[in-house]
């Protein structure tokens, strides 16, 4: 049986060398691709009619529009508009990413940590940057919660730098973590199936739930993963 | 562990950045601006008809209105002409009533004058068939003589004494 990791390797498709180093479009590639044409295909003809009673796909287009948008409303505000197209596209990149990986032989880019780490270290950079722009070396102060009394600066301030440099970890490890663990839990369990014959109908259906609670937690973590980029531009924007 | 190997890891990254960046590029200046104006122009659209529908409301309730005020005077006018002409009536009647009044009290007058002249007349007759009367109850009676003035005048000095 084939080992329930071999899911997550990476096959070059098309060998390619810039320089030493290594870009094969490979099975990842591929599907990272497929995520693009598939979130621009999504909206770009979604929203081919313009219709301004919108039908079904333009409906299903503008609902992923308006979600995205509340939630950038909720948690940052109005100023929080600017930032509306990147957090777009990092959740349908993210939500098409983990639901493109649902489809059965498929390959699943948030499985990997180093595509996920990138992401979050975009958001974690981004927002960095932003918050030094916005609020010059004032964005120190971030450093510090208020109403702090002077002697707890010491244990905090180290506390608080510590939180806020694990962000890009907690974001990628938790994204990359689900996936892994989701897809690893549905291989290892649809591999009794042929073991087990008859008895094989067991660990069947629960593969077949499963796979709907993996599709729920494809959603969720994309929800997660762009709530929490919210959060960390709202913290950037207003400090705390 | 496929995740651990850092031999993939350029080519992810790269792959990463070849495909993110164009999406975001696209969704930014071509995918998302449609929806927006999609949004915007419904947004417009209900506002302009929610608007005409307050106008046109608000011209049917004048219209109601106007209908209302012209419903109201039209019934003012009608209840004055109905006043008006019952005053007229009942004035016409008044005159009437007085005309005939004083018809009847002309004819009653005259009446009264014309019984007064009568009885006038009468007692003037009195007197003559009285003296008529006296003189020849006298020549009868008495057998005297008495003119015919001394008749008169005893019978008027009587008439007199009785009235």
């Amino acid at each position: 049986m084939a080992s329930p990791l071999e899911q997550f390797e990476i096959h070059p498709i098309i060998p390619l060398q810039l320089g030493d180093v290594d870009v094969s479009f490979t099975n990842s590639s591929l599907y990272m691709v497929l995520t693009v044409v598939l979130t621009a295909g999504f909206v770009l003809l979604g929203m081919r009619n313009r219709a301004l009673v919108p039908g079904r796909f333009q409906c299903a287009v503008e609902m992923s529009y308006e979600f995205v948008a509340n939630l950038l409303r909720d948690t940052v505000g109005n100023e929080g508009r600017r930032y509306f197209p990147f957090v777009f596209t990092l959740f349908m990149f993210v939500l098409f990413g983990n639901l493109l990986g649902m489809t059965p032989y498929s390959f699943t880019i948030t499985s990997h940590i180093v595509v996920t780490f990138a992401l979050a270290l975009v958001v974690f950079l981004g927002v960095t940057v932003l918050g030094f722009v916005k609020h010059g070396f004032h964005f120190f102060s971030f450093f510090v919660p208020p109403g702090t009394p002077l002697p707890m600066w010491p244990l905090l301030i180290p506390i608080e730098i510590i939180s806020y440099l694990s962000r890009p970890i907690s974001l990628s490890v938790r994204l990359f973590a689900n996936m892994l663990a989701g897809h690893t839990l549905l291989k290892v369990i649809a591999g009794f199936i042929g073991i087990l014959s008859f008895a094989g109908i067991l660990p069947f259906a629960f593969v077949v739930v499963l796979t709907g609670l993996e599709i729920l937690i494809a959603c969720l973590q994309a929800y997660v993963f762009t709530i929490l980029t919210c959060l960390y531009i709202n913290d950037a924007l207003h400090l705390h | 562990m496929p995740q651990l190997d850092p031999s993939v890891f350029p080519t992810q990254l790269f792959w990463l950045a070849l495909t993110f960046i164009p999406l975001y590029l696209i969704l930014w200046k071509v995918a998302l601006p449609r929806v927006t104006d999609v949004r915007e122009s419904r947004r417009g659209r209900i506002e302009s008809d929610l608007e005409k529908a307050e106008t046109l409301k608000s011209e049917a309730e004048a219209a109601l209105a106007d209908y209302e005020k012209t419903i109201a005077e039209a019934t003012a006018k009608a209840q004055d002409a109905v006043r008006e002409a019952a005053r007229k009536m009942s004035e016409d009647a008044d005159k009437q009533r007085e005309a005939l009044a004083a018809k009847l009290g002309e004819q009653l007058a005259a009446a009264e004058q014309r019984i007064a002249d009568e009885k006038a007349r009468a007692i003037g007759d009195i007197g003559d068939i009285a003296g008529d009367l006296a003189q020849a109850a006298a020549s009868r009676l008495a057998g005297g003589d008495i003119s015919r003035d001394e008749a008169n005048a005893a019978v008027s000095a009587v008439m007199q004494e009785r009235a």
